[in-house]
């Protein structure tokens, strides 16, 4: 998943260059894989299954996380009918083999795991002006009260399809952190894109 | 002397930043803080350009965003703008400004002189000449418009010149939302925002100002006033101070607010204009250009104030005419006086200030001409106290003065106001300060959905808020979210400004705070608010002014014409930057226009740049005297967006050129044989760059010497294939060898669930009875009418579990077609209770596969002689069969096909091990060879396989396509009705046919000419979908559309070849030579 890291290449040094400390660009951390499981997520065996997995309960608010980014597994609701699941591959296959009793219980009802990772392109933003950066081409509103910490939203970046995951930030510093997901296909448009939008930002406040 | 005009002291502009700049060729100096047109005016210049139709020489009029003759082109180099407002351009040192009319100058204009040699008077050249003139004439035609009269024309209009070189400049988008948007820092704005703040402080309510100018303040920047015994501006910066400071507020300045829309129970969505680098010279400035904001509100406050309108007299337009209020601002903000014997003719009280003010200076006040008989209040008794000679009961009823004005004439109304009587009067003056009353700027508002009425008061139109607004045809509220509070309501004392902006704030918020409150007790209440204090408490007081400013105005919309003068009306200007004339309206009456808008495009009235702001209200005034109508009943123009002209790079962003879309690049983009290291032309297929072919550098061997192009790049030259030599290679290579393809843009449909099944028969047109697990078949999908939509490729892997795989084009119209057949599979017919539907999943998986294809009857070995071999398994079974395997640990689907007439083996893998699986094939020696999306196009027509977008053309069905055995025998499933209706079955529908052409030697057509049958008229019976050159495929390919009763071998027709050449051409027999059966 860090194709999109790749796809900056050099280019992440530069942008860091240009705006450091107040905007950082970081690869996801090692390891990191993404899978969806597609099956009825609010019937009781689904989450009594995801409870026993991974010791988490499933968000009321739509739009919410749930987990610990940093610590290995976040879960994504994104409907009534699909979840994705972020983690350490190794931690993640495992919870969800087929022989798991998540595995079981999603085929029981005719449902899927897909291995989302290879079609995935993932960084990290971090700093006090990666809001202002994002602010660029994307739509929606990032500010804390409306986009706080655990949220996460699909939507576009310019043209981009792009999820946006806003990390925890307590772990290492204060500074807003963004985990931002796109395209394989789109990962050296997005990386244009964005780079453009951080050299513009360069000569102009927020 | 430089700046003779300027004042000693005074003014906000920084007299220790003298700017340079240039004007028609002429250097001046101003001072940071000018406007171009302050400058001028310091320097004595009022000359700036000549009328549109009569070019009669023009002035500056204004001050701001209403000013209509002050335009001209702006250099910034390398910056150019082709039609700027003077009155808004702030001074730059080494800015040029050019007037965009008059030939060889402003001063000396050859139209102007030509106009008069002519003897185009005003009269001949009135409302409606160009039309009646050029176009409706027994000399005019069409052809003539075209080339000679509106290339003329337009030329001589003098609208600016557009830059030819691309634009120098950045220009970048920023979204934001916010609680609360204030449009305007005047006095209303500030007072609104402050309160809005305060009030809204403890629950972190997100306020943004948005300010026009580059400062704030508004109006007050050009008045002298004193809040609570303080200078006005310095309690207004403390305002600003707060407001900025707050956190999650903040103040945009040089900004200007465009475009405004209101979606009932949805907020607002505004896009403002931010001015970042037009006031820099380039060189010390190296970032974008302008910022557009998209802003998204829940509430919105328009205080954007509002315009005085100038008063129609004939000659109203000479330079040194200009609105009171203008000339009072650039006396106050940039100590700029525009002229030396001044005379005011008013309608109004607000004029008077003026008066006192220019009196203050040391300017002659010669008179103040009031056309009311009996004016009164403490700003009439002042200038009273002057001495200042008050003419009350008088009009102008002329100017006189070459390029400036330096006479009026003023003569007294009659007791019933309609007409002038002697004697008149002649007062020599350099400047004339008119005033017809104050239009409140509602366009923001309009545009929003908001209604305008009119309020006799102030007489103008005002916007309809609360009760008073009517709902819209629909009957939701009308511009939900917006306010309009200070002069732009219609309120004109500063004491009420700030006293309703204040309550307007303070309200707003405590409504934002409760909607914020009941929205998060409906949820989880995550936000915490903090215990509230008293309300009351919130607020500080605000100071009000120390003077009572309210106006009283008797409207003039137009002075009585003198007697004698039958030319007055042809002089006596409405719209100042269309040069419409009173006579121009009265020319649309006798015409038979009676609506103000149809009035609008025949005069030209209310049209332009400044969208009508000075004359839009006079219009309405003089209509209603004229059609005998009360004004308010009237209606104004629409009013569009955007507020001031934006330029187009504005609103592109940064979304041009290659950045245009976005590109979607294969996995195998980035491995070591990766398509640019194989040399590969691309070709975009929607938003992907694919390989069309890839061109090999020409070695002695190849026998296509014939056939070269030049490499680029610096190092030696290399000579390559052509495209055309590199397709034909590579079909070569898969008919004897083993080619290779990248066909990651496929489509990937992924079906899981036991719906999927009952969902794919309802949508594709192919039937599915004997698809067993492991298998795969080709399967049509049909739009509703019956025509096809696309081919793909369906493989079931499990019981309940396929793969759709569809041509790239095809894949989001196919998606979409599942999910509205699941969703509507969903939903019963109404009035019946249906059972739910199966479960089925549909998950998108172009992205999570690659696809590597191999063609050729050599692919097996290919496949079978990777150093990392598959299993053997995997490596057996026939076309028709899927087999799911792994390879370097990575799970492999190998799909098995004849589709194109010859071996063909998908490999679809996680893409991001692709490349290691492509990069293992090629490097095999001898390998296969990079085919692209050129030879497999050749190969699909060899096939007799439809293409899409070619033969599958949105418009041709199955059946004529020769895919009747892939069709379902009944129905239903999407299109089947569309199918069975009887104009599918017509037997002059296009079929596919091949074709010979009888010399074949002579130029080929193209793909897409035209197909015609002598026999007929040379009637258009088909056209033309591929033509191949015998170098592709060793013999001479031609294919179409051509109508289905003509579809017979032997049958003669004509193609149209190059130059419109005629190439006899006849239909062939159907081609099975290519193993194409299907």
């Amino acid at each position: 998943m860090s194709i999109l890291w790749d796809a900056f290449g050099d280019r992440a040094a530069r942008l860091l260059t240009l705006n450091a400390p107040t905007l950082t660009l970081r690869p996801p951390p090692d390891g990191l894989a993404l899978w969806s499981l597609h099956g009825d997520i609010t019937t009781a065996a689904m989450t009594d299954a995801l409870e026993d997995q991974f010791d988490l309960t499933l968000p009321e608010t739509a739009g919410r996380t749930v987990g610990r980014p940093f610590a290995g597994l976040q879960l994504i609701p994104l409907g009534a009918q699909e979840c994705w699941v972020m983690a350490e591959a190794e931690a993640g296959a495992a919870a969800l083999a087929p022989s798991a009793p998540l595995g079981q219980a999603l085929a029981a009802q005719g449902g899927a795991v897909i291995d989302q990772s290879p079609g995935w392109a993932c960084a990290d933003l971090w700093g006090t002006r990666s809001p202002g950066l994002l602010a660029h081409h994307w739509r929606l509103d990032l500010a804390p009260e409306a986009f706080p910490v655990g949220s996460f939203a699909k939507s576009l970046f310019g043209p981009i399809p792009m999820m946006l995951i806003n990390l925890d930030r307590r772990v290492e510093t204060d500074l807003p952190a963004f985990r931002l997901l796109v395209p394989r296909s789109l990962a050296v448009s997005f990386a244009d894109l964005l780079m453009d939008a951080a050299a513009q930002m360069r000569h102009m406040a927020d | 002397m430089e700046q003779p005009f300027r004042l000693r002291r005074g003014g906000r502009v920084n007299r220790h930043k003298a700017l340079r700049f240039i004007h028609d060729g002429r250097g001046y100096s101003g001072y940071e803080g000018d406007t171009v047109a302050s400058a001028l005016l310091a320097n004595g210049v009022h000359l700036i350009g000549r009328s549109l139709k009569f070019r009669r020489p023009r002035g500056i009029m204004g001050e701001g965003v209403e000013e209509p003759n002050a335009l001209a082109r702006l250099w910034l180099e390398p910056r150019t703008e082709p039609l700027a407002r003077l009155t808004e351009a702030e001074l730059a040192q080494g800015l040029r400004a050019d007037s965009v009319r008059g030939f060889p100058s402003p001063k000396r204009d050859l139209g102007s002189m030509l106009r008069k040699l002519l003897g185009l008077a005003p009269a001949v050249i009135g409302a409606g000449f160009v039309y009646k003139t050029f176009l409706t004439m027994p000399w005019s035609s069409t052809w003539l418009w075209n080339r000679l009269w509106e290339p003329m024309l337009r030329r001589a209009a003098g609208w600016g010149i557009s830059p030819e070189d691309p634009d120098p400049d950045a220009y970048v988008h920023r979204h934001e939302t916010a609680d609360l948007v204030v449009i305007g820092a005047g006095p209303a704005g500030l007072a609104a925002a402050r309160a809005a703040v305060q009030a809204g402080a403890a629950s972190g309510l997100r306020v943004i100002l948005i300010e026009r100018q580059a400062e704030t303040g508004g109006t007050l920047l050009g008045r002298e006033r004193t809040l609570g015994g303080s200078p006005a501006m310095t309690v207004l910066e403390g305002w600003a101070e707060d407001i900025a400071e707050a956190p999650g507020c903040r103040i945009l300045t040089r900004t200007t607010a465009q475009v405004l829309q209101s979606t009932p129970g949805d907020g607002v969505l505004l896009l403002a204009g931010e001015r970042l680098g037009d006031h820099h010279p380039t060189h010390s400035w190296l970032g974008p250009r302008r910022r557009l904001w998209h802003l998204r509100a829940k509430r919105v406050i328009l205080a954007t104030g509002s315009v005085e309108r100038p008063l129609v007299f004939p000659d109203n337009d000479r330079p040194g005419i200009m609105t009171a209020g203008s000339v009072l601002t650039y006396l106050t903000r940039f100590g700029a006086v525009p002229g030396s014997r001044a005379v005011i003719f008013t309608c109004c009280d607000s004029a008077y200030e003026t008066a006192t003010a220019l009196h203050g200076v040391g300017v002659t006040v010669e008179a103040v001409i009031d056309s009311r008989s009996e004016p009164a209040g403490p700003m009439v008794e002042m200038v009273r106290a002057l001495s200042i000679p008050l003419f009350t009961g008088h009009v102008v009823t002329g100017t006189s003065g070459r390029k400036r004005l330096e006479q009026v004439e003023c003569m007294p109304l009659s007791e019933d106001g309609t007409s002038v009587e002697p004697p008149f009067r002649l007062i020599d003056c350099d400047l004339l300060c008119v005033s017809g009353g104050w239009t409140p700027q509602t366009q923001l508002f309009s545009q929003a959905g908001g209604a305008l009425g009119w309020s006799k008061t102030i007489a103008a139109p005002v916007p309809l808020q609360g009760e008073d607004a009517p709902p819209a045809a629909d009957g939701s509220p009308r511009a939900e979210g917006l306010t309009c509070v200070g002069a732009a309501a219609g309120t004109f004392d500063l004491a009420e400004d700030l006293t309703e902006g204040h309550r307007m704030g303070r309200a707003m918020a405590e409504a934002l705070r409760v909607s914020s409150t009941e929205k998060e007790g409906e949820g989880e209440g995550e936000r915490d608010i903090a215990p509230q204090p008293p309300r009351s408490s919130l607020l500080l007081p605000i100071p009000l002014p120390d003077q009572n400013e309210a106006t009283e105005i008797t409207p003039l919309w137009c002075v009585p014409m003198p007697p004698g003068d039958a030319l007055a009306p042809f002089r006596s200007f409405v719209d100042f930057q269309n040069d419409t004339t009173l006579a121009d309206l009265q020319r649309a009456i006798a015409d038979g226009l009676r609506d103000p808008e149809h009035v609008k495009r025949y005069s030209m009235a209310g049209l332009g740049s400044d969208q009508g702001r000075f004359g839009a209200v006079n219009t309405l005034g003089i209509l209603s005297t004229l059609l005998d109508s009360p004004v308010e009943d009237l209606a104004l123009t629409t009013q569009r967006p955007p507020y001031t002209p934006v330029p187009f790079g504005s609103f592109a962003g940064r979304f041009i050129g290659q950045a245009l879309e976005p590109t979607r690049r294969s996995a195998l983009d980035s491995c070591t044989h990766s398509h640019d290291s194989l040399g590969a032309i691309r070709d975009p297929v929607v938003t992907w760059m694919l390989p069309r072919c890839y061109p090999r550098a020409i070695s002695d061997s190849t026998g296509a010497k014939a056939q070269v192009q030049t490499g680029k790049g610096t190092g030696p030259k290399t000579r390559l294939e052509t495209p055309l030599a590199a397709i034909a290679r590579e079909c070569r290579a898969v008919r004897t060898g083993c080619g290779i393809h990248d066909a990651s843009a496929l489509g990937k449909l992924r079906l899981v669930g036991p719906g999927a099944r009952p969902l794919l028969e309802a949508v594709l047109a192919s039937p599915l009875d004997d698809l067993e697990e492991g298998r795969l078949r080709a399967v049509l999908r049909c739009q509703d009418s019956g025509a096809l939509a696309g081919i793909g490729l369906l493989t079931r892997l499990g019981a309940e579990d396929y793969v759709l795989t569809t041509a790239p084009e095809d894949s989001a119209a196919t998606l979409t077609a599942l999910q509205t057949a699941r969703a509507m599979s969903s939903q019963p017919p109404q009035g019946q209770s249906g059972s739910t539907p199966p479960l089925v999943h549909i998950i998108e998986e172009t992205e999570l596969w690659a696809v590597i294809t191999l063609v050729g009857p050599r692919s097996a070995a290919v496949l079978g002689a990777l150093p990392e071999p598959f299993e053997p398994a995997l490596l057996s079974g026939a076309a028709g069969q899927c087999r799911v395997g792994s390879w370097a640990g990575r799970t492999v689907r190998i799909l098995r096909q004849r589709l194109v007439g010859t071996e063909m083996i998908e490999l679809h893998i996680p893409t991001d091990c692709a490349g290691d699986l492509w990069d293992a094939l090629l490097s095999q020696e001898p390998g296969p060879t990079p085919i692209g999306q050129g030879a497999l196009s050749v190969l699909c027509v060899e096939a007799n396989r439809p293409r899409q977008g070619r033969e599958i053309d949105g418009a041709a069905n199955p059946r004529d396509l020769g895919l009747r055995t892939l069709l379902k025998p009944s129905g239903p499933w999407i299109g089947s009705a569309g199918l069975d209706r009887p104009a599918q079955s017509d037997p002059t529908r296009p079929v596919l046919v091949r074709i010979t052409p009888e010399d074949t030697k002579a130029p080929l057509p193209r793909e897409g000419a035209a197909l015609l049958s002598p026999g007929q008229d040379d009637r258009a019976v088909g056209h033309l979908t591929a033509v191949h050159d015998p170098v592709l495929t060793g013999r001479l390919v031609l294919q179409g559309l051509l109508m289905g009763t003509l579809a017979t071998p032997g049958t003669k027709l004509v193609a149209i070849g190059p130059g419109g050449r005629r190439l006899s051409v006849t239909v062939a027999k159907p081609d099975r030579a290519a193993g194409g059966r299907r």
